[in-house]
């Protein structure tokens, strides 16, 4: 509930799009902008309801994007606080980029709905709207805090909740040497510290490596097609990218390498990986092709195991990754209506499909998009939370890294500095899972040791 | 109009540390003083520990010297040894303490209290508070006697309702072999205050002869100390030292037998103690698995004869605490002088005051020091102080004083009191301050010093001694602006083995070097400016200690000071006191309930309330400000 941080989001829905707005509100908003964009008016640059054509540019001073930019002066703006809004071309990864580059000059993500809870606590709203934001912000409270929990974290929750467990630890032993002890250090205080310093830190890199969709929203999702020879591999990916990217053939083993066709699903950047048929062969192209799928199965998000309509299904052939993966039914094209009903009610998982006609696609479409957690293209929550983690747990690790350097320097260790870098820590954890509270950690404190004369 | 007689502008009730402090500052300021108490020969008497300061302590002493208070100076003349604690960790967490000679100590502030023609120490029990018009207007003595007054300071310790507990046996008191005050607590109650109970205790004190020494390990004072008072410039320590012994695994077996003898465990006492002074049978009883726990012979005066047992808090049965005690090897021949003992006493929940300590009823009526639920001689000096100076301004019709988080322990202190539940006597602790970087011991002068100059606190020495220890710090650091030639940088580097420069640099580039002392750079600053200043030599050194910290420290104390600003609009809004939280539909049914009894004074006060949500607050501050 502090006003006096300046907030970042993407106002458009995300996805592709003829342009994208980002929207930015708060004191910091004009400087934010000044320190990402190049512009050839210097002096005429951001007045009040003007725009402003500028270069965007990324760390190393280097434009990548041209935007349009209008400034809204407090308070004759939408959240009353100076705002900002960038309108740049509708592409993910550029709208990631930017909204990236303000969180490092200073921004923060907006959480869900801030931007009109701080135009309500601007003021900007009549008595009526007021009254039923605000009962609106109440309720949302205890349900906000859960949703907020699952949004933010997801399966990082674990690992949140861990790291969390650990710096409050770890800050109740260097509460007590900074108020109990009076002079003498607990023996092998800074060595033990270290260590749980470098366990927090391994924890905070596999969190950043293993969260998945994270990585999807900025690169895209990798869908990998397989299945038997002959399964119909190349014409399903020919049908979902809507070009003649590989070439089809009746004979088994018309694809040997693998091939790439890029499409958008739900705005999310989806690259689709047409493999070499899955069988023993003594062929070497043939042999090599194999070992790629197979290399291709393990980098995927997501494998779509073909079995077609007219050859008998075997077990073997669902079985392919231990990741998701999705059955699907190909060549309905060739069955009776009968038949389909059939495999509905034996694999009621599976998506039964015609590449030919584009029977059943929609819903193949569908349930990639649930396979991989991705949300509808009208919702603006995920760039926004995922970017969000990322941010939290980057600094969570810049402060655990500056604890590690002040407990490595030579001399007294300085913990009270030590201390303030694992609060700062403790701080970003509780935006996301609810308040430590000085108490709390003296309660700690009070129950771990024998404290007192 | 008549005055009634006999009339004193503020009366104070209670005449220890903070009965001593409020009377004082309110006579500093010119007004006529009143100080009642059971037994003027007991005025400024240290209940427990032979010791004044410690680790967030010592900072509170140092912020009560700027402001007036007599708390370090009196220390200064009564210390037997100085030590610094927590010098092994950061400078921000350093605090003084001294040893002292308790005789010494009460004798000097019962010499304060006596010589100021406005201040009459009056010998007698307060039974009744009078009031009229929704203010105080005086006290009705046991003997019948009716005093008047503007303001009303109450400064009871433990004495309101005091009960002592030694094993199953109950006395009632104040203090040991002190008579108990009644009174007070039925006729705050029936002006609407609530009270409860706490409890806390204090250990043995032991014949010093009785003690083998040569089994203690000796625990000296610093050989260099500093005095606790910026104004203390004659001063000499004997630096007596303490001793060190332990408890073993048969004092424990002795204990854990004799348990269910101690009150605290048979339910006897109702009152809640503090964590972090825990008895001894509580320490055993919560860490079985420990096989000894520190004790520290501590002199309660020169040549007394007496020791105090730090360490060995207790309610057990003398003859048990005998028993127990024997067992360890230095305490063989152990001769008890007085048996330590549990006390329970009444308090008033302090969030029914307002931060200047005035209750937020009764205009008039302060209350400062164990009464409001606190522990320990310097936060009750502290609160007294604050107390007897806003008393004055409200006699004097001028703007109260208000010390805040950023800017004081005293500070975090009246906060927590007024917003918190106090659930066990509270005591100060340096993690209690989200500022603590910035609340050095030694900065308290440059956090203060605007407010003693506002309410004329200080005399215009001591305000310039003040002055000239801030122009002095601030001189050093510009001075470390200065780049030296690459060829004199190095001959200070090699001399200190650290990593030498390949070209001319400001000194301040290298003192941010974690190994580097503005020591090192004796001749190109300290020379010049210790030379120059007519400050105190230790005063002086420690406004070079803290120029060393500002620039170290430099970029967490902007850290700090943004998070400051941060949160400077909402500590500044300010909500009316008859706000109707009830009439805020959307707020939460705890935040409406809390918030109607506490009546915080800012915003930010409300956010710090317990039990009230970030969502609540930007509900209120909608309402308040739209």
């Amino acid at each position: 509930m502090i006003l006096s941080d300046t907030i970042v989001a993407v106002a458009t829905p995300h996805g592709f799009g003829g342009i994208s707005v980002i929207r930015i509100s708060g004191p910091d908003s004009k400087n934010i902008i000044k320190k990402i964009s190049l512009t050839n008016r210097k002096n005429k640059q951001f007045k009040h309801q003007a725009v402003t054509l500028v270069n965007i540019i990324d760390n190393d001073g280097l434009p990548f994007e041209e935007s349009v930019v209008t400034f809204f002066k407090k308070p004759h703006s939408y959240t009353g606080e100076d705002t900002i809004e960038v309108s740049c071309h509708g592409n993910p990864s550029i709208v990631n980029r930017i909204v990236s580059l303000c969180c490092t000059s200073g921004a923060r993500p907006a959480d869900p709905g801030e931007f009109t809870k701080r135009a309500f606590l601007n003021g900007k709203m009549d008595l009526v709207q007021a009254e039923a934001v605000a009962s609106l912000i109440h309720s949302k409270t205890a349900e906000g805090a859960s949703l907020n929990f699952k949004i933010l974290c997801g399966d990082l929750s674990k690992e949140m909740n861990t790291i969390k467990k650990e710096l409050k630890d770890l800050l109740v032993k260097i509460e007590f040497e900074l108020d109990i002890s009076e002079d003498c250090l607990q023996p092998n205080l800074v060595s033990r510290s270290l260590l749980s310093l470098k366990t927090i830190q391994a924890t905070i890199k596999t969190a950043l490596e293993s969260h998945n969709s994270v990585r999807m929203l900025n690169d895209g999702a990798n869908v990998v097609i397989c299945g038997a020879p002959n399964a119909g591999k190349s014409t399903l990916l020919n049908c979902l990218s809507g070009i003649d990217r590989a070439i089809t053939g009746p004979e088994a083993g018309t694809t040997r390498d693998t091939i790439r066709a890029s499409i958008s699903i739900g705005g999310t950047p989806v690259t689709l990986i047409d493999t070499a048929g899955l069988r023993v062969s003594k062929n070497k192209i043939e042999k090599e092709g194999v070992v790629r799928t197979k290399k291709e199965i393990t980098r995927s998000d997501c494998v779509l195991a073909l079995t077609p309509a007219d050859i008998p299904i075997k077990k073997k052939h669902l079985k392919i990754s231990s990741g998701p993966t999705i059955h699907v039914i190909t060549k309905a094209d060739l069955c009776t209506k009968k038949k389909i009903f059939y495999f509905k009610n034996k694999f009621p998982s599976a998506c039964i499909i015609s590449a030919k006609t584009s029977f059943g696609v929609p819903k193949l479409l569908d349930a990639l998009q649930k396979h991989m957690g991705l949300f509808s293209s009208l919702s603006p929550i995920v760039p926004v939370t995922t970017g969000r983690q990322n941010l939290i747990l980057k600094k969570i690790s810049c402060c655990i890294q500056k604890s590690t350097n002040l407990l490595s320097s030579k001399g007294n260790p300085q913990l009270e500095l030590v201390s303030f870098e694992l609060r700062d820590a403790l701080e970003q954890i509780d935006a996301v899972l609810g308040k430590t509270s000085t108490d709390e950690i003296l309660n700690s404190v009070f129950g771990s040791f024998c404290v007192g004369k | 109009m008549k005055r009634p007689s006999p009339f004193f502008d503020v009366i104070v009730v209670g005449g220890g540390h903070a009965g001593a402090e409020a009377s004082l500052i309110c006579v500093k300021l010119g007004l006529s003083v009143s100080l009642v108490t059971i037994n003027p020969g007991a005025v400024g008497r240290m209940s427990c520990n032979p010791s004044i300061g410690g680790l967030a302590k010592g900072q509170l002493v140092r912020e009560i010297d700027v402001l007036g208070g007599i708390m370090g100076k009196i220390t200064d003349l009564s210390a037997l040894q100085y030590k610094m604690l927590n010098k092994s960790k950061g400078r921000a967490v350093w605090s003084p303490r001294a040893q002292v000679d308790k005789r010494i100590y009460e004798q000097e502030v019962l010499r304060r209290v006596s010589s100021p023609k406005n201040l009459s120490i009056l010998r007698g029990e307060v039974v009744k508070i009078n009031t009229s018009g929704g203010g105080v207007s005086g006290v009705v003595l046991l003997s019948g006697k009716v005093l008047f007054c503007r303001a009303l300071i109450i400064t009871c310790g433990t004495f309101l309702n005091g009960l002592i507990h030694i094993g199953e046996q109950k006395t009632r008191a104040g203090r040991m072999g002190e008579r108990h005050s009644h009174g007070i607590t039925e006729s705050l109650r029936s002006l609407g205050f609530c009270s409860s109970r706490l409890k806390t205790g204090t250990p043995p004190r032991i014949k010093t002869s009785s003690i083998d020494f040569s089994k203690c390990s000796v625990s000296p004072g610093d050989r260099e100390p500093s005095p606790f008072s910026h104004f203390t410039s004659v001063f000499s320590s004997p630096n007596l030292p303490c001793y060190i012994t332990k408890t073993n695994t048969v004092t424990h077996k002795i204990i854990n037998q004799n348990m269910h003898l101690s009150p605290m465990f048979t339910g006897d006492v109702v009152g809640r103690g503090p964590r972090y002074c825990p008895s001894i049978e509580d320490k055993i009883y919560r860490f079985p698995k420990r096989n000894e726990h520190a004790l520290y012979l501590e002199p309660e005066w020169r040549n007394s004869g007496q020791v105090y047992l730090n360490g060995f808090s207790t309610s057990l049965p003398m003859s048990t605490q005998i028993k127990a005690l024997r067992a360890v090897p230095a305490l063989k021949n152990l001769e008890l002088l007085r048996p330590g003992y549990a006390i329970e006493y009444d308090f008033f929940p302090p969030s029914q005051l307002k931060t200047t300590l005035e209750t937020k009823t009764v205009s008039g009526l302060f209350l400062a020091g164990q009464i409001n639920g606190t522990s320990g001689y310097e936060e009750a000096a502290g609160q007294g102080l604050v107390a007897g100076i806003n008393a004055a301004m409200f006699v004097l019709n001028k703007k109260p004083l208000l010390l805040s988080r950023e800017d004081s322990y005293l500070g975090v202190m009246l906060d927590d009191l007024t917003t918190k539940d106090t659930l066990e006597p509270y005591r100060m602790f340096t993690s209690r301050a989200e500022y603590r970087l910035l609340l050095r011991y030694s900065n308290a002068e440059s956090r203060l010093i605007k407010h003693s100059d506002k309410h004329c606190l200080l005399t215009k020495r001591e305000l310039s001694v003040l002055q000239k220890k801030i122009n002095l710090t601030n001189a050093m650091v510009s001075a470390t602006q200065v780049s030296l030639s690459k060829r004199a940088l190095n001959h200070i580097l090699q001399k200190i083995g650290e990593p030498l420069v390949k070209q001319k640099k400001p000194i301040i580039d290298i003192l941010k070097r974690p190994r580097v002392s503005i020591k090192d750079f004796k001749e190109h600053i300290l020379d010049e400016h210790l030379k120059a200043t007519t400050l105190f030599f230790s005063l002086a050194e420690e406004a070079a200690l803290e120029a060393e910290t500002i620039i170290k420290y430099d970029g967490y104390i902007k850290r700090q000071k943004d998070q400051i600003k941060k949160l400077s609009s909402i500590n500044k809004k300010k909500i009316p006191y008859d706000f109707n939280y009830k009439g805020v539909v959307s707020l939460s049914r705890e935040a409406k309930e809390k918030l109607s009894i506490i009546k915080p004074e800012t915003l930010g006060q409300a956010m710090r309330v317990s039990g009230v949500n970030p969502s609540d607050i930007a509900v209120l501050s909608v309402f308040l400000y739209r």
